[in-house]
């Protein structure tokens, strides 16, 4: 009956989002912990523990919650938990751990990437409505990040439907048609394999600049702006954007997972695995959490500790200019793969 | 031949409104310009319903034979009415800047760019 | 029923809206865990300036058009040649028009 199997699927919404948001705030503090961990030895130093996250968030609780004078009480208390709760949406479409999504037929790649706006938004009106010119500054300068960074992301996005809708898939923006097909199985030459390569590597330069890691930083400046845009946050509002910054890491790398590296270890056949088994589960979660760790390192930690702060116009020029020139040359390379290996006769 | 005259005539009408439109420093004299303008293109609608040897069209005691189209002159009754708003409006506007500024030089009334 | 299908992917907006319900209720309930109450009326409210000193409202505020300096400043050699090209006079424009409606029109004839 219709009211059976709508009431089944409201359940699985509702199970889905509470397991998800779970999964998501644990470890995305565990990542932030190991990333500050390795950073720090990279420095020379020993660095906090890793548990240290969890520690920060409880203290955060116990912190009072100051409302500026100047602020506009209702958003700014409103604000940090609509960032989070919408981080949170996210994972309910991405296949986790190597299953399939909770809702795999209720959204897409597209809704994702305007789902992903959601957090910076967040910060963005926070900062607006604290009523101090610094959160001012820093507001304008998450602005500028955003519509600087918007651009060669869609361009990538883009190149990789192109090629699925060139192999014939329908609902080629579906996740679960991009991880039935992962891409490095659909080229034909080396030209191809530049080309992915290539967008690969702007998707991990993006990365810190949604995520507001340096050097992409200027919005939340410690040293020239006194914060930034969450100066006049404190308390348990500041613990939501706390957290909100810990999801949206283990949003972006399940990201960057799903689209360039969907593969399972269960399908293996040198292992012996029966698929359906637990240890198939167990062994393709265990990869996956691999395998977001990995993204995680090279994109949040070395570019960390490597680079400098940027500051705001060179942000703008980085993103505008050198690296869409360069996914533009990407997606050119993709196109032509097929057809100068037939030129080249050896398709 | 001769019945291209007419629309010399237009393309005079447009070229010095669009002179005076482009190379003056006046108000006044850019609002003559656009009344230029405005003429001939009126001018233009009614030349184009014209047809050979042909008299006004109206109806009572009228002659016989072939009418010029009448639809165009009609239009162009709207348009000039229309026109008569417009330059009234910039009229008033250039009287309000002359009030403001006491020049009527173009490169002068600048306050709002900087 | 409510899906929305495009030809290329799909998306169902009341899914999205029970999913983000439940995530902000839940959101909320562990929020109640921190402390709620702050001193009100004391040095805590003020905003913090770091030690520069503070002027009255109108001078320290930051204006909406300062956005758009990391734009202009990082293209500079496309924006100095906009801006000589805008001189905010009527005429200018209008012999802009005409210029390119020239080049139109020998265009069309060639």
């Amino acid at each position: 009956m219709a009211i059976l199997e709508t009431s089944e699927t409201v359940l699985r919404i509702i199970l889905g989002t509470v397991g998800v948001a779970i999964f998501g705030i644990l470890f995305g503090l565990l990542y932030k912990g190991i990333d500050r961990k390795i950073s720090a030895h990279m420095q020379g130093r020993i660095g906090p523990p890793i548990i240290q996250p969890f520690r920060d968030v409880k203290k955060l609780f116990v912190k009072e919650n100051i409302v500026p004078e100047n602020a506009i009480p209702w958003i700014f208390n409103l604000v940090p938990l609509l960032g989070l709760a919408a981080t949170i949406s996210i994972l309910i479409y991405l296949p986790i751990g190597g299953l399939s999504p909770i809702m795999s037929w209720g959204g897409d790649l597209i809704l994702i990437l305007y789902l992903l706006i959601f957090p910076s938004l967040a910060l963005v009106i926070g900062g607006f409505s604290s009523g101090s010119p610094y959160a001012i500054v820093g507001a304008q300068r998450e602005m500028a990040t955003m519509i600087a960074y918007e651009f060669p992301l869609a361009i990538i996005i883009i190149s990789l439907a192109w090629k699925l809708t060139q192999m014939g898939s329908e609902n080629v923006f579906a996740l679960s048609t991009i991880v039935g097909n992962p891409i490095w199985n659909n080229i034909t030459g080396p030209l191809g394999f530049i080309g992915f390569a290539i967008l690969l590597l702007i998707l991990v330069i993006v990365t810190p600049a949604e995520l507001s890691k340096i050097p992409f930083d200027a919005p939340e400046a410690e040293t020239e702006i006194a914060g930034g845009l969450l100066v006049e946050y404190s308390g348990r509002n500041l613990a939501m954007f706390y957290l909100t910054d810990a999801v949206k890491t283990v949003v972006m790398a399940s990201i960057i997972v799903v689209l360039f590296f969907p593969y399972n270890l269960s399908n293996l056949p040198l292992l012996g695995l029966e698929s359906g088994s637990y240890l198939a589960y167990a062994a393709d979660i265990i990869f996956y959490l691999l395998k977001v760790f990995l993204v995680i390192l090279f994109s949040v930690t070395l570019i960390r500790v490597a680079i400098a702060r940027l500051k705001i116009d060179q942000i703008v020029y980085t993103y505008w200019i050198p690296l869409t020139l360069l996914s533009l040359v990407g997606l050119i390379f993709i196109m032509w793969d097929g057809f100068i290996m037939n030129v080249l006769g050896l398709a | 031949m001769i019945y291209n005259i007419p629309y010399i005539a237009v393309a005079a009408l447009v070229l010095i409104g669009l002179y005076a439109l482009v190379f003056k420093r006046n108000l006044i004299k850019l609002v003559i310009g656009v009344v230029l303008i405005e003429s001939g293109v009126n001018l233009f609608l009614i030349i184009l319903g014209y047809r050979e040897e042909s008299i006004a069209p109206i109806y009572t005691s009228s002659p016989g034979g072939v009418m010029s189209f009448p639809v165009p002159q009609a239009l162009t009754l709207t348009s000039i009415v229309i026109g008569v708003a417009v330059i009234a409006l910039m009229l008033s506007l250039v009287i309000h800047i002359y009030r403001h500024y006491g020049t009527l030089d173009v490169r002068k009334v600048r306050r709002l760019k900087e | 029923m409510f899906t929305v299908e495009t030809g290329s992917g799909f998306w169902n907006p009341i899914i999205w809206a029970i999913a983000i319900f439940v995530a902000f209720l839940l959101i909320y309930i562990l929020r109640s865990f921190g402390k709620k109450e702050y001193k009100k009326d004391t040095e805590q409210i003020k905003s913090f300036l770091s030690g520069n000193p503070e002027y009255e409202k109108e001078k320290m505020h930051v204006k909406a058009s300062n956005l758009y300096w990391g734009f202009t400043t990082s293209l500079k050699g496309l924006y100095t040649i906009l801006r000589r090209m805008h001189t905010g006079n009527t005429s200018d424009y209008v012999l802009w028009f005409v210029i390119i409606l020239a080049i139109f029109l020998l265009i069309e004839v060639l």
